[in-house]
């Protein structure tokens, strides 16, 4: 006999408090992991697609508001407010190798949100490298076709050959793009002189994408760029410490409720030692009689709070882990939040992870053990027998 | 001069604030090594708190008692604690075994508490000392009132103390439970430890080397 095993079989002895407490600890760890994985996908997915626009520098019309940069990623729909003649202004620029002209449009396949951008075909596909997974891309610059990004034609069941939807408009879709793990996944593409007469749009474009020869003169690009027009310039780090930053809200929200889910657990906890402490007055007096110090007796209900505190974080860290690989994906449908990623994003298995959230799941509820136990240790012998 | 394992020295005992219950008035008793005492009287005349003073598990609100010549009333918690782990093994009248635990991690645990190790062999082999060998796994709700206390005598002995308190052994056994586990607790006896039995049964005392007679809180010695 040991006291650890004396902690297990006075757990084990109200087997179903035993398992609605545990489940509660489980729900608040798994929670906390769901979210957090999230939360950190999330930043993480904005990252790789920052990365992927692959420009140095971000155009776009002056004043809009800083959450628009998370449209940018997204790819949701974007004033259409740059004239067009601007990109041939900025492309002339000694040093800008390139300047890709984006339009954000919003559109739906099927009634469902799809995001359409309209592009310069051969600028993108030259700036993107992007590879056609089927079919052919577009035949030429104003071709009346669409091409769809990967994981979007997975998902509609669209294959090369078929036709979607635009403005009653039926248009053919002329090939399927290879993944690229980024936000062109869940994108369509249409020629941009296309995109805006089907749209019934003026000659403007969303944003540029501009490439520099030498990102160390970056200054001087931005002032020459803002020389042109009144134009709100963005490096690729400022777009991306702007979009973080609301991300940094998003996660300090999901935080906050995973850390609601965390105190309730603890209150579990403490519920469930408080009456063990108070139907285990006579067994605390055996014990006390038996020679057990006051430490000892604390101990004990210290180890049982922390025995749960251990087996949930194990427990809630997998569940967490296996509902974040599940909701990940189905939130990636939703076009607001499609920068949580594409459907093959899935969180990350981490050991330090795992030793992080056990070791928080442990130390709330030795924390939640503590006041518990503390009644149990001042209980005096004959006091926990007579009342016991 | 005679070597007195128990003293108690003009202790008095009252519980309450201001509903005040004086309990004891001024007892002193001494008790040899390896005597055999029993504390008589009628219920709520203090026999109880006698012996609970006694082992340590309340202290006196005046008075000294000293075990194997030793003040235990200025103890600390620890030291009062060890020294319950390690001087005396008690007996109450409901048993009060661990529910989840078997006869022989009931033994086992009352050793987790004095400076020896926890021994399987050991704890068996008290099981077979009161006549329960064959009941090393039973849990307390498989086993008799009778069987119970035999158990709760093995686990008083867990720590071989030389002093065992009982507080009415045989108080919720039938007469032939009774006659078991008296028999057990004169083996005890004969072993050496000093015993020291609450009863209400002047039948049992009559058996005593020395009877304690508690009226209203006072102490009346008797043979």
């Amino acid at each position: 006999m040991t006291v650890l095993k004396l902690v297990w079989k006075n757990l084990l002895r109200r087997r179903g408090r035993f398992a609605f407490t545990l489940l509660g600890i489980t729900i608040g760890m798994a929670a906390f992991v769901a979210l957090l994985s999230m939360g950190d996908n999330l930043r993480a997915e904005v990252t790789h697609q920052a990365d992927a626009l692959g420009a140095n520098l971000i155009v776009m019309a002056r004043a809009d508001c800083p959450f628009i940069n998370l449209s940018v990623l997204t790819g949701d729909h974007l004033p259409e407010a740059i004239p067009r003649e601007i990109v041939f202004e900025i492309a002339a620029i000694e040093g800008v190798t390139g300047a890709v002209p984006y339009l954000t449009v919003g559109s739906s396949i099927r009634q469902v949100p799809v995001s359409l951008v309209g592009i310069l075909p051969a600028e993108m596909k030259r700036h993107r490298g992007w590879d056609v997974h089927a079919g052919a891309y577009f035949s030429h610059q104003e071709a009346r076709e669409v091409v769809l990004g990967y994981a979007l034609a997975g998902r509609f069941e669209l294959e090369t050959g078929d036709t979607v939807t635009l403005r009653g408009e039926e248009i053919p879709i002329a090939g399927i793009l290879s993944a690229t793990n980024s936000n062109d996944d869940i994108t369509m593409f249409m020629p941009l002189c296309i995109t805006q007469e089907i749209f019934g749009l003026g000659d403007y474009v969303s944003f540029i994408a501009v490439t520099v020869a030498d990102v160390t003169n970056i200054d001087r690009y931005i002032s020459a760029i803002t020389d042109i027009a009144n134009l709100s310039v963005s490096t690729n780090e400022e777009l991306l410490g702007s979009v973080l930053l609301i991300l940094g809200s998003l996660n300090v929200t999901l935080q906050a409720i995973a850390s609601v889910a965390l105190i309730a657990a603890a209150f579990g906890i403490i519920n469930t030692m408080m009456t063990a402490t108070y139907e285990r007055r006579r067994e605390i007096g055996i014990l006390r009689a038996m020679g057990s110090r006051s430490g000892i007796i604390f101990r004990i209900f210290v180890l049982e709070s922390g025995l749960y505190g251990l087996l949930g974080g194990l427990l809630g860290f997998f569940v967490g882990f296996g509902v974040s690989r599940i909701a990940a994906p189905v939130i990636s449908r939703n076009e607001f939040v499609a920068v949580v990623g594409t459907p093959d994003t899935a969180v990350a298995f981490s050991v330090t992870l795992l030793a992080g959230v056990v070791a928080l799941s442990v130390v709330i509820a030795v924390a939640a053990g503590l006041y518990p136990a503390w009644k149990a240790a001042k209980l005096t012998p004959m006091e926990a027998i007579r009342n016991g | 001069m005679a070597d007195y394992i128990i003293e108690t020295l003009d202790i008095e005992k009252i519980y309450g604030n201001k509903a005040k219950t004086h309990a004891l008035r001024g007892v002193s008793l001494r008790i040899p090594r390896g005597g055999f005492a029993c504390i008589v009287g009628a219920s709520g005349h203090g026999k109880s708190t006698l012996l609970q003073l006694i082992g340590a598990l309340d202290k006196p609100t005046a008075g000294r008692i000293l075990l194997e010549g030793t003040d235990i009333s200025a103890m600390n918690d620890n030291a009062i604690s060890k020294l319950r782990g390690e001087k005396i093994g008690f007996v109450f009248q409901a048993y009060n075994l661990l529910d989840n635990l078997t006869a022989r991690e009931n033994i086992e645990t009352a050793m987790l508490f004095s400076s020896q190790k926890p021994a399987k062999n050991r704890a068996e082999a008290l099981l077979a000392l009161v006549g329960l060998a064959d009941k090393t796994n039973a849990k307390p709700n498989e086993l008799s009132g009778g069987q119970l206390q035999r158990i709760a005598i093995a686990r008083a002995l867990a720590n071989d103390p030389p002093i065992l308190l009982m507080d009415e052994p045989t108080g919720n056994l039938d007469s032939q439970s009774e006659q078991e586990v008296l028999q057990h607790i004169f083996n005890v006896h004969k072993a050496g430890k000093t015993v020291v039995m609450v009863t209400h049964n002047r039948e049992i005392a009559a058996k005593a080397q020395l009877v304690f007679e508690i009226h209203d809180g006072k102490l009346k010695e008797g043979v």
